[in-house]
């Protein structure tokens, strides 16, 4: 069920991913969504945990370390390659909305 | 140590009313009460500086309805979450609450789909019980008093007005059948309030705290009511009352206890489990044996044997030997007296029966006389009483109006079979049945008038 969710990545985990590109905790990650989308996108400190335990179940990002409360998190080639599919996926969206809209 | 001591504020509030709890804690806050704990529906505050603080209650999924201190999983969840700028105040169950003085931090939970799925999972988990489960078995008393109340003939109507047994089964069981109408049709009114929005990415929209508030005072309404019911219910039942009275007591503190050790400092999942199977064990046991007390009240009574006499308390309607209460004696050695007393009554109408049963020897017919008092206000209730004893008689004579005069009454009935003599008296609202059966005819007369008179 998991992974099947995971085919295609929605707003947030596409945001999530993108500030994963160094160790970071989840306050960084939270502020670094916050800062990519413009303030656009906010993702709440239970939201994230729910996504983070997914995206460790499917071996898109990995643990790096344990301070006390504090667990870091860094992105996975596989999740890379996930976040990079999606991004061409999405360049190709634009690319075909471009070309319809232009003509119009 | 010395104890502190908390302001305990009662809220009832659905699982699906998280938005309402925050606005109550948030207000609470901002009057100077800031919440240390909370047990069920009952929230505890310390007094503090009125302040504004952010309350957020989440449900986490791998949380467990036995937990009451969190697990290792739901600690992690909480540590991340304090991270992030959140302070965890209290777990129950998958409901965790946590608040902040920061304006700035985003929700706990940004994503309305997956709050959406763990509140209905949660809502469903905690209600099925008492909105569904409970009210579906309780249809069964209620179509059996009502069937009782169309299909009695006349005496079950004057009984169900006299007695009061039915009447508040039909009122108990039908408050709490609507309650549990309303209180799922609010469920389903949020669950198709939010459908669309959910599928749309929009926010969840909640129940208002005035809302909630009202629906509160709906239930803690219905609540008493039906409280006030069931008080009725055990005072019209007699002796059954009492045994059912008994077994609450011993469900209360057995509940008492389990709420308790659940609520121990050191409770963890496992040892809740084992309170929760262990306890609610208890609880059927006690529920049981309470169900049989029940049963075998209604089937034979104490026996006291004092001086070769034995004093039985038995339901009218059922046999009792001496073989079912286990004397192991002849049965016509003893000397036998039954003296039966059911005194019951509502607004409405009242029924009250004596009866005396005594048998010297065996050898002898069993002399008994019984007398019937029935009073009611509303004619109606009257005619079908009278009507449904007039059913019963055999031979139904109308004695003139010089016995009736003589018996300060207003009409006099009667009944007359070979050793039985029954005498219907009516007077006003008042019916006195009188009937006797004794080995002489002449000994019933006398003693059946000077028990009238």
């Amino acid at each position: 069920m998991a992974r099947e969710q995971l085919q295609t990545l929605t707003e947030p985990m596409y945001y999530i991913l993108l500030s994963m590109q160094e160790e970071s905790c989840g306050v960084d990650i939270m502020r670094k969504v916050e800062s990519i989308s413009k303030g656009r996108i906010k993702v709440g400190a239970g939201t994230l945990y729910g996504l983070l335990d997914k995206f460790l179940m499917a071996g898109i990002i990995q643990e790096t370390k344990v301070e006390g409360r504090k667990r870091s998190y860094i992105i996975t080639l596989k999740g890379m390659e996930m976040l990079r599919k999606e991004y061409e996926r999405l360049a190709v969206m634009i690319k075909d909305g471009e070309q319809v809209l232009k003509e119009i | 140590m010395k104890k502190t001591k908390y302001i305990r504020k009662f809220f009832w509030a659905e699982p699906y009313d998280i938005k309402a709890i925050e606005e109550f804690l948030e207000q609470k806050a901002a009057e100077g009460l800031m919440l240390v704990k909370f047990r069920g529906k009952f929230y505890y505050f310390e007094e503090c500086e009125p302040k504004k603080v952010r309350f957020q209650i989440d449900y986490f999924k791998k949380a467990m309805v036995f937990d009451t201190n969190p697990e290792l999983e739901t600690r992690k969840y909480i540590d991340f979450c304090e991270e992030c700028g959140w302070t965890y105040l209290q777990g129950e169950g998958k409901m965790q609450i946590f608040y902040t003085e920061d304006e700035t931090i985003p929700p706990l939970q940004t994503d309305s789909k997956a709050l959406f799925r763990n509140i209905i999972k949660n809502t469903l988990i905690f209600t099925c019980i008492q909105w569904i489960f409970l009210p579906l078995t309780q249809l069964i008393n209620l179509g059996s008093s009502i069937h009782r109340l169309l299909y009695g003939g006349p005496y079950g109507i004057a009984n169900f007005f006299a007695g009061g047994f039915d009447m508040l089964c039909i009122g108990i069981f039908g408050i709490y059948i609507l309650l549990s109408i309303y209180m799922n049709a609010r469920f389903v009114e949020f669950i198709l309030r939010n459908v669309k929005r959910v599928k749309a990415g929009e926010e969840l929209q909640f129940f208002s705290h005035k809302n909630v508030v009202r629906s509160r005072n709906t239930v803690v309404t219905a609540v008493v009511l039906m409280m006030f019911g069931v008080i009725g219910m055990f005072m019209s039942l007699g002796q059954m009352g009492v045994y059912i009275g008994i077994m609450c007591a011993g469900v209360i503190p057995v509940i008492l206890l389990m709420s308790l050790l659940i609520y121990w400092k050191k409770a963890n999942r496992t040892f809740n489990i084992v309170v929760n199977v262990v306890g609610s064990i208890v609880l059927c046991a006690i529920m049981l044996g309470g169900t049989l007390g029940v049963v075998l009240g209604m089937f034979g009574g104490t026996v006291k044997g004092e001086d070769g006499t034995i004093y039985i308390t038995s339901n009218d309607s059922v046999p009792v030997t001496l073989e079912m209460l286990g004397v192991n004696k002849d049965e016509y050695s003893y000397q036998y007296e039954d003296k039966e007393v059911e005194e019951k009554g509502t607004p409405l109408a009242s029924q009250n029966c004596y009866s005396h049963f005594l048998m010297s020897d065996g050898e002898e017919e069993l002399p008994y006389y019984s007398m019937e008092i029935f009073e009611s206000r509303f004619d109606w209730i009257n005619d079908k009483y009278r009507e449904a004893w007039q059913h019963w008689g055999i031979e139904t004579t109308k004695l003139n109006q010089d016995v009736a005069e003589a018996w300060a009454a207003d009409e006099i009935y009667m009944v007359k079979g070979e050793y039985v003599e029954r005498f219907m008296i009516i007077k006003e609202n008042k019916t006195v049945i009188i009937e006797g059966t004794y080995p002489d005819t002449d000994k019933a007369k006398t003693e059946l008038s000077s028990l009238y008179q």
